[in-house]
C-alpha cells in the first residue's frame, strides 16, 4: 500500500517544477531581451509604445511587446538563479577529472622500468670496473674506427637530410622517448681518461637553431679557483627559450660536473646532481639514478670537456681519433660519446662524429676550430627517430668574459 | 640582419636599422622591423612601427608557451603576410 501511494505524488511534482523551470526561464529570456532592447533604444522605447505607425521606425515596433512582459515579468526575477546552480557542480566535476589523469600519466610511466636495472650500477662501477675493464676499450676502438673509414665517404649527406625532415615535428616529444631509451646507453667497461687543459675564461655568440626557430645563443665558460660555471641560454626577441647551466670542478678526469639544469621555454626547470661521495647521479624529473663514472659529463659540459682534451692534445684528434665520454641529460637519460674524427680540415678545422647506437638515439656532430681556442664552431644533434634537430652555430668569439 | 624563423613556409628576418645607422660608439634606439618571406606566395613583406611591435609581441607570446609548434607559428606568420596580398589600388 505505501508502495503504491508514495509514487502517485511524486510524479506531478517534476511537472511543476519543469513547467515552473521553464515559466521562469520563459521570463528571464523576455527580461533579458526587454532590457537589452530597452538599453538599445534608450529614449525612444516609450514613445514607441503610444505611437507606434511612425514610418521610417519599422524596427522599433517590435518593442512593445518584451516592454509589456518585462514590465510583467519583474516579480519572477529570482527565478533565473534556480536553474542556475545546476550546471555548475558538472562544470566543477569536469574541472576537477580532466587535469588530473594529463598530469599524472606521462610522469608516472616513464620511470619505473629503469629503477630495477640500475641499483647495482653505482657501487661497483667506480672502484672495481678498471680491473675488469681494459679488454673492453681496447678491442673497440680499431673496429669502429675501420667503420668509420669506410662509411665516411657516404655519410656527409646523411645528416643534412635528417636535419630537414627532423624539424617538422614538435620539440615537446623529445622529452617522453629519452628516458625510456636511457638504460641501455649505459657504460659497460671503464670510461677512458684523457689529458686536459682547462679553457681560458670565455664568452662566446652562436645561433641555436631548433626546428624552424632560430634564436641568439651566448655561452659563458668562467673559470675560478673554486671550479668552473658554464651556461649556454638563448633567446628569440628578448623571451628565453634555452637555459643549460652547469657547475663543478676538476679532476684528473677534466671537468667534474656537479650541477646541471636545464630549462626549456614553457617548462620546469630539470636538474641533474652528481653526487661525486655517494658515486652516482641524480636527477629532479626522475628517482632513475645513473652511475657516476669518471669524466662523466652533462649535455652542456660536454663541449667544453672536448675543447679542454682538444686543448691538451691536438694529436688525438687525427682522423681516425676517438674521444669516449658518458653523456647525461636531465631528464635522467645518459649514454655513452663516443666521437669519432671524421675529418681535418688543412685549415685545422676538425669534425667529430656521434653516431647514434640504435633506434631514437641522437646523432651528434661537432665542428671544433684552433683558431676558436677549439671551441665548437658548430654542432648539431639529429635524433633519427625524428626528434627536432638542435644546432649552434658560431657567431662570434670566444671573447675574454666580461666581468659583471 | 638576423634570421629569427624558417619553415617551408615562411623566413623571418629581423632588420635593426638603429643597430646599421648609428654612430660608431653610441646606442642606437633599436629602430626597425621584420622582414617576412612567404615562399609560397613568392612575396615579402616588410612590416615595422606598431605593426613589428605586434608581431613582437604574437611571437613573445608563442615562444613563451614553449611547445609551439611549426604549425602555431606558420598560422601566426600567414596573419601578417596575407596583409601583403591586398593590393592598394583596391583601397
Amino acid at each position: 500500500m505505501p508502495a503504491s501511494t508514495a509514487p502517485a505524488p511524486a510524479a506531478p511534482t517534476p511537472w511543476g517544477r519543469r513547467a515552473r523551470a521553464l515559466v521562469a526561464l520563459l521570463l528571464a529570456v523576455l527580461l533579458a531581451h526587454g532590457w537589452v532592447l530597452d538599453e538599445v533604444a534608450g529614449l525612444g522605447g516609450q514613445q514607441a509604445a503610444e505611437a507606434p505607425p511612425a514610418a521610417a521606425m519599422t524596427v522599433r515596433t517590435i518593442e512593445p511587446t518584451p516592454q509589456t512582459a518585462a514590465a510583467a515579468g519583474a516579480p519572477p526575477l529570482p527565478a533565473p538563479a534556480a536553474p542556475a546552480p545546476a550546471p555548475e557542480p558538472v562544470a566543477r566535476r569536469r574541472m576537477a577529472h580532466a587535469p588530473a589523469p594529463v598530469d599524472s600519466l606521462p610522469a608516472e610511466t616513464a620511470p619505473p622500468p629503469s629503477v630495477p636495472l640500475l641499483e647495482p650500477g653505482p657501487g661497483p662501477s667506480p672502484d672495481v670496473a678498471p680491473e675488469a675493464a681494459p679488454d673492453g676499450p681496447a678491442a673497440v676502438p680499431p673496429a669502429m674506427d675501420q667503420l668509420d673509414n669506410q662509411e665516411s665517404p657516404q655519410e656527409p649527406p646523411a645528416p643534412i637530410a635528417d636535419a630537414a625532415s627532423a624539424a617538422a615535428p614538435s620539440v615537446a616529444v623529445v622529452s617522453s622517448v629519452n628516458p625510456a631509451a636511457a638504460t641501455p646507453g649505459l657504460p659497460t667497461g671503464d670510461m677512458p681518461i684523457y689529458p686536459t687543459r682547462v679553457p681560458p675564461s670565455a664568452e662566446l655568440q652562436y645561433t641555436v637553431k631548433r626546428g624552424p626557430i632560430s634564436a641568439s645563443g651566448t655561452l659563458r665558460w668562467a673559470v675560478g679557483p673554486q671550479g668552473y660555471e658554464m651556461s649556454l641560454v638563448g633567446s628569440l626577441l628578448g623571451v628565453t627559450v634555452l637555459e643549460q647551466a652547469s657547475r663543478g670542478a676538476f679532476d684528473a678526469a677534466g671537468l667534474a660536473p656537479e650541477r646541471f639544469a636545464d630549462r626549456r621555454s614553457g617548462r620546469d626547470q630539470r636538474a641533474a646532481n652528481f653526487q661525486r661521495a655517494a658515486g652516482k647521479i641524480t636527477f629532479s624529473a626522475t628517482t632513475n639514478a645513473l652511475p657516476l663514472v669518471p669524466g662523466a659529463q652533462d649535455r652542456l659540459s660536454w663541449m667544453a670537456q672536448l675543447t679542454a682534451i682538444a686543448l691538451a692534445d691536438p694529436g688525438r684528434l687525427l682522423p681516425g681519433g676517438q674521444v669516449s665520454m658518458f653523456v647525461v641529460g636531465a631528464r635522467g637519460e645518459g649514454d655513452v660519446w663516443t666521437f669519432s674524427v671524421r675529418s681535418a680540415q688543412p685549415d685545422g678545422l676538425i669534425e667529430l662524429v656521434r653516431e647514434p647506437r640504435r633506434e631514437f638515439d641522437q646523432r651528434i656532430e661537432v665542428w671544433l676550430h684552433p683558431r676558436r681556442g677549439f671551441w665548437p664552431v658548430r654542432a648539431l644533434q639529429t635524433s633519427p627517430g625524428g626528434d627536432a634537430s638542435v644546432e649552434l652555430t658560431l657567431v662570434d668569439g670566444p671573447f675574454p668574459l666580461s666581468v659583471r | 640582419m638576423q634570421m629569427l624563423y624558417n619553415s617551408d613556409s615562411f623566413a623571418v628576418v629581423e632588420v635593426d636599422l638603429g643597430a646599421l645607422t648609428a654612430a660608431p660608439g653610441s646606442v642606437a634606439a633599436p629602430r626597425g622591423g621584420y622582414e617576412i618571406v612567404d615562399k609560397f606566395a613568392r612575396k615579402e613583406i616588410f612590416i615595422d612601427g606598431v605593426l613589428a611591435e605586434r608581431f613582437k609581441l604574437g611571437v613573445q607570446a608563442l615562444v613563451s608557451q614553449g611547445d609551439a609548434g611549426e604549425e602555431a607559428f606558420d598560422d601566426f606568420i600567414a596573419g601578417f603576410t596575407l596583409l601583403g596580398q591586398q593590393p592598394l589600388h583596391l583601397h
